[in-house]
C-alpha cells in the first residue's frame, strides 16, 4: 500500500500508524443522558467492507494526522487530506 | 462408517475404492428450527453440540465457501489455556480439556498434539508478568510453569540467548498447549455433526436476516429462503457485515492476520514457542515446515492477505529469536481476517432480537477456543441462556464496563 | 523574597557518535572511496514549530536570522542549523526573535547531522529510504523526513552529491552501523 501524504508525496505503509474509522464524531456534551451516544462512539463500527476512512498517523514522516480514503477488501488507496481539513470539512457539511 | 484400524485395514483390502464421504452435501430445506451461519471452526462445532448434547438435530449450517475456507484453516494451529483473567480461564481450559478428548469423541484423527507452548521473557518486569500470569492459571487448575534461562536453554539449546538486544531470561511453559492438525477439526466435526442429521450446506451465501415482531423467522441466501426458529452467526472476520443485516453494529473491526510456512526440514523444534520482544511464534508442522507467524497487520482490511513491513517484521524477530532461522527458505503466506473486538476478547451470547445468537470476536485467538466456543454457543442457543462458562463474553458487557481486557489497551481493537 | 534564579549550567556538547565514527579509509579499497561521511559537530541545531496562522511570518523571521540554514521538517515545522555558536545561543537569539510565533526548542544535544556526501551517496541512501531522490524529484535545498533501517530521519540535500541525515542521537549509533555497512561496496572515507 502506498499512501499520498499531503505534505510528504507517496509513501509506503510502513512510515504509517493506522488508529481506525474516521467517521464516528465524538458526542460534544459529558451528560449522562448521552450514555448512548459515548457508547455508540467508544465501542461501536461499521466496520464496512470496501470504501473505508480512517485516520492515519505518518509517524515515520512528517508526523502529521491524515484521513486516508482506501478500500478495505482490495487496499485500493482513493486518497489522503489532512485531518485538520478533513475536519473542516465536516464541520462545513454539518452547519 | 466408523474410523478405526479394522476400517482401516478393509478399505486397504479394497484398494481404498470404497470409503464413503465424511458428510453428506444436502440441498436446503425449506425450513429448520435452527441455522447456523459459518462453516467455520465455530459454526460446525456448534452444530456438532447441539446435536450431541442437547439433542437437537434438525440444524443446518450454511457456508458460503467450501469447509475450511475461512480461519479455520489459515490458522497456525495453536491450543493452549495460560490466560491471566477470571473469566477467561475456566472457558479455555473447558476447551483444552474437550481438545483432550476430541478424537475420542468424533472418532476422527485431529492430530492432537500437546507439545508445550512455551512464551519467551526478555526483562525482569516479562518475568514478573508472567509468574503473575502463571499463578492465575494454576488457581483456576491450568498447568503453568516457570522456567529459568537455563531450563529453556536445555529445551532449545539453538537459541540466541545472549542477543544484545533481546536477551531470553526464560520462559512461561504450558506443558498441555500444543497444535491440532487444524482443518481435519472442521473435517471431524463436519462428519460427526452430519452423522447426526446436522445438514451441512456449502456455497450457501446468507444474504439477509428476515425478522418479524423482533423475532428471527430466517435468511435469505443464494439458494433461497431458509426458515427457521433460531439463528445463530459464527462468522468471524464477516461477522459485522453479517450483523449489519439484523441491523446490528458490533463492537468489532475486521483486520488481517498474516501466517507463513517453510520448507520441510528435519525435526528442530519439539513445541511451541513465542518471541517475547517482538512478534513471532514458531512452531514445526509434521511436515517438517516450520509454521509461524506475528501480530495483526494493523489496518482494517478484509483482503485475506497483508503486506510486507509485517512480514519483514515477523521474520526479523524470528531471526533475532532462532539465528540459525536466517538460513530457512520460506515457502508459503496468506491472510485471514480477524474479528478484533474492542476488549480483545470474545462475545458469545444471545441478542435483542429473539431467537437471535452471536458468536463472534475471536481476534487472532479462536482456534483453540473451537471446542469450548461451539459446546458454550449450543448450550446458550439450546437454553436461551449463556453457560456460566461463556457468562463473561456478554455483548453488553461494553455498555455495562465490564470489558475482559487481558492486555489493557482499551477500545483499540488494532493493538489487542 | 524570590531568589535571583542561578546562571544556568552550561553542558557542552558531547557528539554520541565519538567514539564510533572512527576516521579513516573503509570497505572496498580500489580507486577513490564512493562515498564520505562526516559527522557534523558540534552543530547548534533547534525545532521551531509556528503558532497557528503564523506560518508566513515565521517563515520570514527564519529568512532573517544570519548565518544559518533553515530546512523544512514537517507541516509549519523547521529545523535551524548553524556553525560556531557557544551552547544555547542561537536558541536564545531565536526564541527572543519567535517568542510569540513559534515553540522552539533546542535539539543540539538530542541530535546529530550526518554529512554524506560523494559520487555513490545517492546510491547507499536509496537503500535505505523509499523517497525518490533523482534531483528532478529531490532537488538541492529540500528536505524530506523518512525511515532508514527502521529509524526515523531527516534528509536533506545539501549538494547535487551531499546530504545532510539528521538522526535522535539514541539511534545514532544504530544508524551508523548500517549506513557504513550499505556503504562498504563503494568504499568509504569517515572524515
Ligand atoms: C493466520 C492466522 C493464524 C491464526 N493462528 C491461530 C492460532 O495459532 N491459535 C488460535 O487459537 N487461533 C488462531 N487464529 C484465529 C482462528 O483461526 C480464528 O479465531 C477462528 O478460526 C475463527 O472461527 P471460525 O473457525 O469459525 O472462523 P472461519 O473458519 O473464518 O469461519 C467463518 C465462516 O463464515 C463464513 N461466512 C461468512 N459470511 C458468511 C455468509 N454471509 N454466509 C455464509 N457463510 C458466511 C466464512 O466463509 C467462513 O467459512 C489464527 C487466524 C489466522 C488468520
Ligand atoms: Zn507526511
Amino acid at each position: 500500500m502506498l499512501i499520498p501524504c499531503p505534505h510528504c508525496g507517496i509513501r509506503p505503509v510502513e512510515e504509517f500508524t493506522f488508529l481506525g474509522d474516521a467517521r464516528p464524531v465524538r458526542p460534544a456534551s459529558n451528560d449522562p443522558a448521552t450514555m448512548d451516544q459515548w457508547f455508540d462512539y467508544v465501542y461501536l463500527r461499521d466496520n464496512p467492507k470496501g470504501r473505508f476512512d480512517e485516520y492515519v498517523h505518518h509517524s515515520g514522516g512528517c508526523r502529521a494526522w491524515l484521513v486516508v480514503t482506501r478500500d478495505t477488501e482490495t487496499h485500493e488507496v482513493f486518497g489522503a487530506v489532512t485531518a485538520r481539513d478533513w475536519a473542516g470539512k465536516r464541520k462545513g457539511r454539518r452547519a | 462408517m466408523k474410523y478405526s484400524v479394522f476400517s482401516l485395514l478393509k478399505n486397504a483390502a479394497s484398494g481404498h475404492k470404497n470409503w464413503t464421504p465424511a458428510w453428506r452435501e444436502p440441498d436446503p430445506k425449506p425450513e429448520y428450527d435452527i441455522v447456523i451461519v459459518g462453516g467455520g471452526g465455530h459454526g460446525l462445532s456448534t452444530a456438532y453440540y447441539l446435536a450431541k448434547e442437547h439433542g437437537l438435530t434438525n440444524v443446518a449450517v450454511l457456508e458460503k465457501g467450501w469447509l475450511g475456507s475461512g480461519n479455520i484453516g489459515r490458522n497456525t494451529t495453536i491450543i493452549r489455556s495460560n490466560y491471566l483473567l477470571p473469566g477467561n480461564n475456566p472457558f479455555y481450559e473447558w476447551s483444552m480439556k474437550l481438545w483432550e478428548g476430541l478424537e475420542q469423541d468424533f472418532n476422527f484423527n485431529a492430530m492432537v498434539s500437546q507439545r508445550g507452548v512455551l512464551n519467551l521473557c526478555h526483562t525482569d518486569p516479562q518475568r514478573d508478568a508472567f509468574a503473575r500470569r502463571g499463578n492465575a492459571m494454576r488457581i483456576d487448575g491450568v498447568d503453568a510453569e516457570l522456567l529459568d534461562r537455563e531450563a529453556v536453554r536445555e529445551m532449545y539449546p539453538f537459541f540466541d540467548y545472549d542477543n544484545a538486544r533481546f536477551p531470553i531470561k526464560g520462559g512461561l511453559l504450558q506443558r498441555r498447549g500444543g497444535t491440532v492438525r487444524h482443518d481435519a477439526v472442521a473435517w471431524g466435526y463436519a462428519r460427526g455433526a452430519d452423522s447426526r442429521g446436522v445438514d451441512i450446506i456449502q456455497r450457501c451465501e446468507v444474504t439477509g436476516i428476515r425478522t418479524a415482531k423482533g423475532k428471527v423467522v430466517g435468511v435469505d441466501t443464494n439458494r433461497g429462503f431458509i426458515k427457521c426458529k433460531k439463528l445463530g452467526l459464527a462468522a468471524a472476520g464477516n461477522s459485522s457485515e453479517v450483523a449489519a443485516m439484523a441491523g446490528m453494529k458490533l463492537p468489532i473491526e475486521s483486520h488481517v492476520l498474516q501466517a507463513f510456512v517453510s520448507e520441510g526440514l528435519k525435526p528442530y523444534i519439539d513445541g511451541v514457542v513465542t518471541f517475547g520482544a517482538g512478534h513471532f511464534y514458531v512452531s514445526q508442522s509434521d511436515k517438517g515446515g516450520l509454521v509461524f507467524g506475528g501480530d495483526i497487520d494493523g489496518y482494517n482490511s478484509y483482503a485475506r492477505r497483508g503486506n510486507l513491513p509485517m512480514v519483514e517484521h515477523v521474520i526479523e524477530a524470528g531471526v533475532a529469536m532462532i539465528p540459525s532461522l536466517a538460513r530457512v527458505r520460506v515457502l508459503r503466506s496468506w491472510g485471514g481476517i480477524m474479528d478484533m473486538s474492542m476488549d480483545g476478547s470474545p462475545i458469545i451470547d444471545k441478542t435483542h432480537i429473539e431467537g437471535l445468537y452471536l458468536n463472534a470476536g475471536w481476534c487472532y485467538g479462536g482456534f483453540k477456543a473451537t471446542p469450548a466456543s461451539g459446546w458454550c454457543f449450543a448450550h446458550t442457543i439450546a437454553r436461551n441462556e449463556p453457560h456460566s462458562l461463556n457468562a463473561a463474553y456478554r455483548l453488553d458487557r461494553f455498555r455495562r464496563g465490564y470489558m475482559l481486557d487481558e492486555k489493557g489497551q482499551g477500545a483499540t481493537p488494532n493493538l489487542h | 523574597m524570590k531568589a535571583k534564579p542561578a546562571a544556568e549550567p552550561v553542558f557542552p556538547r558531547v557528539s554520541p557518535l565519538a567514539d564510533v565514527a572512527l576516521q579513516g579509509r573503509f570497505g572496498a579499497d580500489r580507486g577513490a572511496p564512493g562515498v564520505e561521511f562526516r559527522v557534523r559537530h558540534p552543530l547548534s541545531i533547534l525545532t521551531v514549530i509556528a503558532r497557528k496562522g503564523q506560518s508566513a511570518a515565521v517563515a520570514d523571521a527564519l529568512a532573517s536570522l544570519k548565518g544559518t540554514t533553515v530546512q523544512w521538517a514537517g507541516p509549519d515545522q523547521y529545523f535551524v542549523l548553524a556553525e560556531g555558536r557557544g551552547e544555547g545561543a542561537l536558541y536564545r537569539e531565536a526564541k527572543a526573535m519567535l517568542d510569540d510565533k513559534a515553540s522552539v526548542s533546542e535539539q543540539s544535544h538530542g541530535r546529530v547531522v550526518i554529512r554524506v556526501a560523494g559520487a555513490k551517496a545517492r546510491n547507499v541512501l536509496a537503500k535505505g529510504t523509499p523517497v525518490d531522490l533523482h534531483p528532478d524529484a529531490f532537488p538541492v535545498g529540500m528536505s524530506a523526513m523518512t525511515q532508514m533501517a527502521h529509524v526515523g530521519v531527516h534528509l536533506t540535500r545539501v549538494a547535487e552529491d551531499a546530504y545532510d541525515l539528521s538522526v535522535f542521537r539514541g539511534f545514532a549509533e544504530s544508524l551508523w552501523e548500517w549506513i557504513t555497512e550499505q556503504a562498504e561496496e563503494f568504499g568509504y572515507q569517515v572524515k
